[in-house]
């Protein structure tokens, strides 16, 4: 089946059984593999990735049902001005060890920031309570993202 | 394998009709969640995603239609559910986790049909109704009580798909709360769930409906917390008094099971804390 559908801002075009997982799509045919396959059951958060701007588990979307939609990977935000300004944030408050939930965490984050650009500390939480770091940065991941809606804020004047 | 993707009516039952035994999904967060890790081949998929009818909310005489693909985190921010269903709101806002609740749809929670299943309670408490669909076009509604026949089956024949839920409008002074308590603070299935949808007047329950859920295979109106709310003031105390009653109920109707111990003193909690919500929105409505 073709699907396309908008990757990172791109019209893009593949070829695949509509059954066939987003998150493998993305990382076996696409070779994007910031994206992560952890559970592969929507329990760990590694796959997370914006579609039409809400995040959302790729390993259980279908990649017929991106047909048409937008799709955004954590490969897609530096170049997003919208949410680029998440990752400095990150970078800067050591909120990144091992680095294998940064990507579901950032793409968390965006989806948070860009529905709801002034959230509470348990907002954030929540935002990102289905994400989980082995590497327990919850503290500082914390901060980046407040860090980083505040960096939205003053960008977007 | 055949993939189907309608986006109105007609090519939806021209698609449940062409199904035969194929599985209807949306959100596929319990879909692929129960076939992760393992082979598996399906000859028809339909997916109700692109149906943007059945995504909307919106009034249908007097009550409120609640698409059945509907995500669980547009229910939950809803103002209008928020307002006049506070229990189906709190219910959606604690399912899974926000990339869950971003897919997920009242429709697909209804038709995985968990006995744990947050979203069956307060369409229950409710007096909700599901609207249903054939591959002949027909459409009939089954009010959420006759919705379960048992643990993971509905209602449904095989050639129907949910297309909304009607929710009556609730009477002035009539509130809900929902509760669940797991294993986990968030991200979390229920070990014990509770709705509860009650007429206050002047700080005193006029009448209450409550529905229980995982306990027994599918979530159930309990009568007789219905017959003692009747009547009682809406405090902590009676709230304490509904935990007692609750908890001799779990301790009959899941007597054999190992999980019995812990579920019928859950269920205290579960009472105490849904009440204190429900005071504070009385308080908040002047009720």
């Amino acid at each position: 089946m073709e699907i396309r559908f908008y990757l990172n801002g791109k019209e893009t075009v593949v070829n695949a059984p509509p059954e066939r997982l987003l998150v493998d799509v993305l990382r076996e045919d696409l070779h994007l593999t910031g994206t992560k396959r952890g559970c592969g059951e929507g329990e760990c958060g590694t796959c997370t990735v914006l579609l039409n701007d809400k995040a959302v588990h790729s390993c259980m979307t279908m990649i017929a049902q991106v047909n048409g939609h937008r799709v955004i990977t954590s490969e897609g935000v530096e170049s997003d001005p919208r949410i680029a300004p998440i990752v400095p944030a990150f970078v800067n408050n050591m909120a990144i060890q091992c680095g294998y939930c940064t990507p579901g965490m950032v793409m968390s984050a965006a989806g948070l920031l860009l529905n709801n650009p002034d959230p509470t500390e348990d907002e954030i939480r929540t935002a990102i309570s289905g994400n989980i770091c082995r590497c327990s940065c919850y503290e500082q991941i914390l901060r980046a993202i407040q860090q980083a809606a505040h960096d939205m804020k003053e960008a977007a004047k | 394998m055949n993939f189907f993707q309608p986006t109105n009516r007609d090519e939806l039952a021209s698609a449940l009709a062409s199904l035969s035994g194929g599985s209807i999904v949306a959100g596929c967060t319990d879909f692929l969640a129960q076939r992760n890790g393992k082979v598996w081949h399906a000859d028809a998929i339909l997916s109700l995603t692109e149906m943007q009818e059945l995504k909307q909310i919106e009034l249908a005489g007097d009550s409120l239609a609640v698409g059945a693909v509907c995500v669980h985190s547009q229910v939950a921010q809803s103002p209008v559910v928020r307002q006049y269903f506070p229990a189906l709101a709190m219910a959606c806002s604690q399912v899974g986790c926000a990339q869950i609740r971003n897919r997920g749809t009242l429709g697909g929670s209804i038709g995985t049909s968990s006995p744990a299943g947050d979203v069956y309670p307060p369409l229950l408490a409710l007096c909700g109704a599901a609207e249903v669909m054939n591959s002949r076009g027909a459409v009939r509604t089954i009010p959420a009580r006759e919705l379960m026949l048992g643990k993971g089956k509905t209602a449904l024949a095989s050639d129907e798909a949910i297309l909304r839920f009607l929710l009556p409008l609730p009477a002035e002074h009539e509130i809900s709360a929902f509760g669940k308590i797991g294993e986990r603070h968030q991200v979390t299935i229920s070990k014990i769930n509770l709705a509860v949808s009650a007429v206050v007047e002047n700080g005193c329950i006029q009448s209450a409906r409550a529905a229980l859920g995982a306990v027994a295979p599918h979530a159930y109106l309990s009568e007789d917390a219905a017959a003692f709310l009747g009547g009682k003031p809406l405090t902590a105390e009676t709230g304490a008094a509904l935990g007692d009653l609750l908890s001799s109920e779990v301790e009959r109707v899941i007597a054999g099971r190992g999980s019995m111990p812990y579920k019928r003193e859950a269920v205290r909690g579960l009472a105490q804390d849904l009440f204190a919500r429900l005071i504070a929105l009385a308080q908040e409505r002047g009720l």
